[in-house]
């Protein structure tokens, strides 16, 4: 017996000798890492991005190094992580676990509920004497600021702005300088540009999603141009979402569905079938139409300023950096957040990737870089509106995105789905 | 003789099994079982990931059973489960037993059938995306060619379920396979030659040799098949994210959704507590049904 | 004779057919690994790339640690096969054909494990990893350091229990001849000797079954190393495939490439495991 006793013990020994030899290893970089960093006196803050892309990693090696040359006293650790759920795990798991990192870069969807938890510090008692704080443009400022405190400083801007194929334009007939500008225009280009095969659709005008996570943006683009501010109000928590505007845009929707489209999921942006040449119009990101005027659609595409129904407008989405409200070192993180958003900083970021500053100052030369573009994308990135911060927020996103799928796939008139979703969004406003 | 008997009588406990069974033991208690633990106490309380939690007593259980989504995602995944599992252990035993013979081409062919489970399953969800593409994907053109309609797939609330399904098989049954391989190289090949000197043929021989001795590992497909279906999570979040009309919603696509992403960990939890508890209760019923015909002693 | 010979070709036939219905998706992805980006966003599907040229993979690999993710991914992977290997057969033995009170009651107990999917357990479970006393930099009470998390020991660890294992073991010793237990007892061997002499030799074709299934499971496990690990340096090859993925665009070519260079030591593996299928270990091990 004693033997077997003996075997046992052996096995899980061997076990439990090994892996802890391999979390030695961990554990002993850990701490040599540690040693060093007291030694010489310095605060080590962890960062962490969204996102796994190599142009934009090398770009945040450069800013976390230029950042620790002058800032001797701080040591910065970079994380990534890839974007979208896995985030949100990845962030949720931290803060869980009282791990999160000290700075985080991520989306303006994420303040809603975030910000409510305590898990985004107030950056406003840091931004006196920042120069930031005159130099940003206004619109980008107020969309990481909730009940007039600021959460989030901009980073990278996502307008969603109107791309149309001039190429497709004129082998319609029509002129490739003058995209539609108003609802009816949209309509009537778009009834002219449906092909179909049977009863398939090989080609559309205006390529819009009907179904996948991100249907709710392109209900806020569409109800914000017929003049309604938002799904919900932030101020007043008032729901808008049934509106009598609100419907009408809906229904709007529904006609160019039935007009013929090319359906695709929002949620693989990549399916969207403008990027293959199957659509004339659609709605995309700056960076979608540098990638799309890259790719085989280069010099054919081109961009226009927002159609409207009542008003001008857009949704446009934003990368913001964070401060973690558990973090221990908010001075160091202010700095670090400062740096990287600085004019120089900014530059570069237009330099090395491409993304639209956000400081007034920095508006003439971005311009002049590449007029006619550069004014539309600073013009939507001014008028955009974003995604409602409230506590709610993710919740509201599912509701919406499953009343546009019904609406969409004819299961309830738009009157009946975004009351019954008017309904939930309320119950879930009720229970906060 | 004396000695078996002696066996049979004395049915004396052995001790060294707890030593046997601790290690694999100890890191499920700590890893699995005091987790799911905690998911239980979740259950009860309106945890939101980060605030202490709150004990609010039965009230997410109510809830469940009036939340229409969880009820239409209990109704696909056990859709899921019945379209998945007979057909992928059917084709995983028939290529199983056509390829449990010697040839210079069995490396090949079970390296094929084998193949698609070893792929990611986020390439391989893309991939299936362009096969079932509306406009250019494999399964449309191939439609067209023979003059028939093309449909929308993924997009037609009618189809995203078989869609989803075919390709789960197709996942699958390469893993079926494997395990009824090792299920085959269980038994004896005596068997097999006493059989044929008694005249058998190959289906007396499958029915009354190669059937019954597969019963335990068949067993272990069902059981593992029904709880895999029942927890199935990716290839639907890639491919459909529950959509069309929550079409394709599932029981596990709703415990991320509402957990992780909605951060209602207590309310998650419950439906957790449901999956688990009705898992439990399908297993315990193969239990008591498969064990009539387990038996199946050689000597 | 020609009647067998009829069938065998029948065989071959239908085996083919089924072959390239299985591998259509596994060849459009390596096809696509050769494509230009432009060739995959063409509006017209062309199955067949215009040139094969290696860039794609080139360029893969060019934009990544690719040395330490397939480092990190090989010690996670082998590590979890030896030691769930070891334990998950020994416990299945244990559970097949020894009697002790309570068996019954502890096996349902581990088939839970099966039955609760892994992204709910998630979170307690890395709580615990990140709270795990004396370990990582914590104290007794699991305060103060990181505990496991970003170490080979929290991303191995979970993944050895194998309720999975077990259940397998369990049903393939199940088939065992019994006789081979009385001949062990009258040879006066002990359980541990009945185990190590007699099962686990003979149990070639289940480890290699099992050591296959864990392989692939832990190979392209993403969801638990994306949680446990946060640096560079502990990144698997899994999590590595993301970055091809950028908001909007996704770089299918360079990614299926990756892809298709995680999966060959996948296919390896089962290529070397396969042959052990075909050894009838009873026929062996009784003669």
């Amino acid at each position: 017996m004693k033997k077997r006793l003996i075997c046992a013990l052996l096995a899980t020994l061997i076990f439990a000798g090994s892996l802890v030899g391999c979390a030695d290893n961990g554990t002993e970089e850990l701490i040599s890492e540690e040693e060093t960093t007291e030694n010489t006196e310095t605060t080590k803050l962890v960062f962490l991005r969204v996102g796994t892309e190599p142009e934009k990693k090398e770009y945040w090696q450069g800013i976390v190094d230029g950042f620790m040359k002058e800032n001797p006293d701080i040591e910065i650790e970079y994380q990534e992580c890839p974007t979208g759920d896995d985030f949100e795990t990845k962030l949720n798991t931290g803060f869980a676990s009282g791990t999160a990192p000290d700075v985080i870069a991520f989306t303006m969807a994420s303040m809603g509920t975030r910000v409510p938890l305590g898990q985004y510090a107030d950056l406003t008692p840091y931004m006196d004497g920042w120069d930031g704080q005159e130099d940003f443009m206004d619109n980008a400022l107020s969309l990481g600021t909730i009940n007039g405190k600021v959460y989030g400083i901009p980073l990278f801007p996502d307008p969603r702005i109107f791309i149309y194929n001039k190429e497709m334009f004129e082998a319609a007939g029509l002129d490739p300088n003058t995209p539609p500008a108003t609802w009816d225009e949209l309509m009537e280009y778009h009834t002219k540009f449906v092909k179909k095969d049977g009863d398939t659709v090989i080609q559309t005008g205006f390529a819009m999603p009907t179904s996948g996570d991100s249907m709710q943006h392109m209900f806020s683009i569409f109800i914000e141009q017929n003049g309604i501010k938002n799904i919900v109000d932030e101020d007043t928590g008032e729901i808008l979402c049934n509106k009598p505007e609100a419907v009408e845009a809906a229904e709007f929707m529904k006609e160019i569905k039935d007009a013929g489209i090319i359906p695709w999921d929002y949620t693989g942006n990549e399916q969207n079938p403008f990027a293959t040449g199957l659509a004339a119009m659609t709605i995309g990101t700056d960076s979608d139409f540098k990638k799309w005027n890259s790719d085989a659609l280069s010099g054919k595409i081109a961009m226009a300023a927002p159609v409207a129904n009542s008003r001008q407008a857009t949704f446009c989405g934003m990368q913001f950096l964070f401060m973690s409200g558990e973090t221990k070192y908010s001075e160091e993180a202010w700095r670090f957040i400062e740096y990287a958003s600085s004019k120089e900083s900014m530059w570069a970021r237009y330099e090395q990737l491409g993304t639209t500053p956000v400081r007034e100052s920095l508006r003439e030369q971005f311009i002049a870089k590449d007029p006619e573009i550069n004014e539309v994308i600073f013009e939507s990135i001014n008028c955009g509106t974003g995604s409602p911060k409230v506590p709610y927020a993710n919740s509201v996103y599912n509701i919406i995105n499953e009343a546009m799928e019904k609406i969409m796939y004819d299961v309830e008139s738009p009157q009946d789905a975004l009351d019954a979703a008017a309904a939930k969004i309320k119950e879930e406003a009720d229970n906060q | 003789m004396e000695q078996t008997s002696v066996l049979r009588k004395k049915r004396k406990y052995d001790k060294c099994a707890y030593c046997m069974i601790f290690p694999a033991y100890f890191v499920f208690t700590v890893f699995i079982l005091i987790p799911i633990g905690v998911v239980l106490y979740y259950s009860i309380t309106n945890f939101n990931l980060y605030s202490t939690p709150d004990f609010v007593g039965l009230k997410n259980y109510v809830n469940l059973f009036k939340d229409e989504d969880f009820l239409t995602s209990v109704k696909n995944t056990l859709f899921y489960t019945a379209g998945c599992l007979f057909p992928q252990l059917a084709l995983g035993l028939l290529m199983a037993i056509m390829l449990y013979r010697k040839s210079r081409l069995i490396p090949v062919f079970r390296t094929a059938f084998y193949l698609p489970h070893v792929m990611s399953m986020v390439c391989m969800s893309m991939v299936w995306l362009w096969i079932y593409d509306p406009t250019y994907g494999l399964f449309n053109t191939i439609l067209k060619s023979f003059g028939l309609s093309p449909k929308q797939w993924l997009y037609d609330p009618k189809l995203a379920m078989f869609c989803v399904i075919l390709m789960s098989i197709w996942k699958s049954c390469g893993y079926s396979m494997v395990i009824f391989l090792s299920g085959l190289t269980s038994i004896p090949g005596e068997l097999y030659e006493a059989a044929s000197l008694d005249g058998a043929n190959k289906i007396h021989k499958f029915r009354h040799i190669t059937w019954p001795m597969l019963k335990p590992t068949t067993f272990f497909l069902l059981v593992t098949g029904i709880v895999n279906s029942f927890s199935v999570f990716e290839q639907i979040n890639i491919m459909t994210g529950g959509g069309p009309l929550n079409k394709t919603t599932t029981v596990v696509h709703q415990i991320y959704r509402r957990g992780f992403l909605e951060f209602k960990m207590g309310y998650a939890s419950a439906i957790s507590v449901i999956l688990l508890i009705f898992s439990m209760f399908i297993t315990v019923c193969i239990f008591r049904f498969g064990s009539s015909g387990q038996d199946v002693d050689v000597s | 004779m020609k009647k067998r010979k009829l069938y065998h070709t029948i065989w071959i036939i239908s085996m083919s057919l089924l072959a390239i219905i299985m591998l259509i998706p596994v060849i459009m992805m390596v096809l696509t690994s050769f494509k230009t980006m432009a060739e995959i966003k063409s509006p017209v599907f062309h199955l067949i790339p215009e040139s094969f040229s290696f860039i794609n993979y080139a360029d893969a690999l060019a934009s990544g640690n690719w040395g330490i993710y397939f480092k990190n991914s090989l010690m996670i992977t082998l590590l979890a096969i030896v030691f769930s290997l070891l334990f998950n057969s020994i416990a299945g033995y244990a559970f097949a054909r020894l009697s002790f009170p309570g068996s019954k009651t502890l096996f349902m107990l581990l088939l839970i494990g099966l039955m609760m999917p892994p992204q709910v357990t998630m979170l307690p479970t890395f709580l615990i990893m990140a709270k795990f006393p004396l370990l990582g930099g914590n104290n007794l009470l699991g305060a103060g350091g990181t505990g496991l998390v970003n170490t080979y020991a929290g991303l191995v660890i979970p993944l050895v229990s194998g309720s999975f294992g077990v259940f397998l073991c369990k049903q393939f010793y199940e088939n065992f001849p019994r006789s081979l237990d009385e001949a062990a007892q009258i040879d006066g061997t002990n359980k541990w000797q009945t185990y190590f002499l007699i099962y686990l030799p003979n149990s070639k074709a289940i480890l290699a079954t099992l050591s296959l299934l864990k392989g692939v499971s832990v190979w392209n496990d993403y969801l638990w190393p994306l949680v446990m690990t946060n640096s560079e340096s502990k990144k698997t090859l899994q999590l590595a495939l993301t970055m091809f993925k950028t908001d909007g665009l996704i770089q299918w070519n360079q990614m299926m490439a990756a892809a298709v260079l995680i999966v060959l030591p996948m296919s390896m593996l089962f290529l070397c495991a396969q042959k052990y299928f075909v050894q009838g270990m009873v026929t062996s091990g009784l003669k």
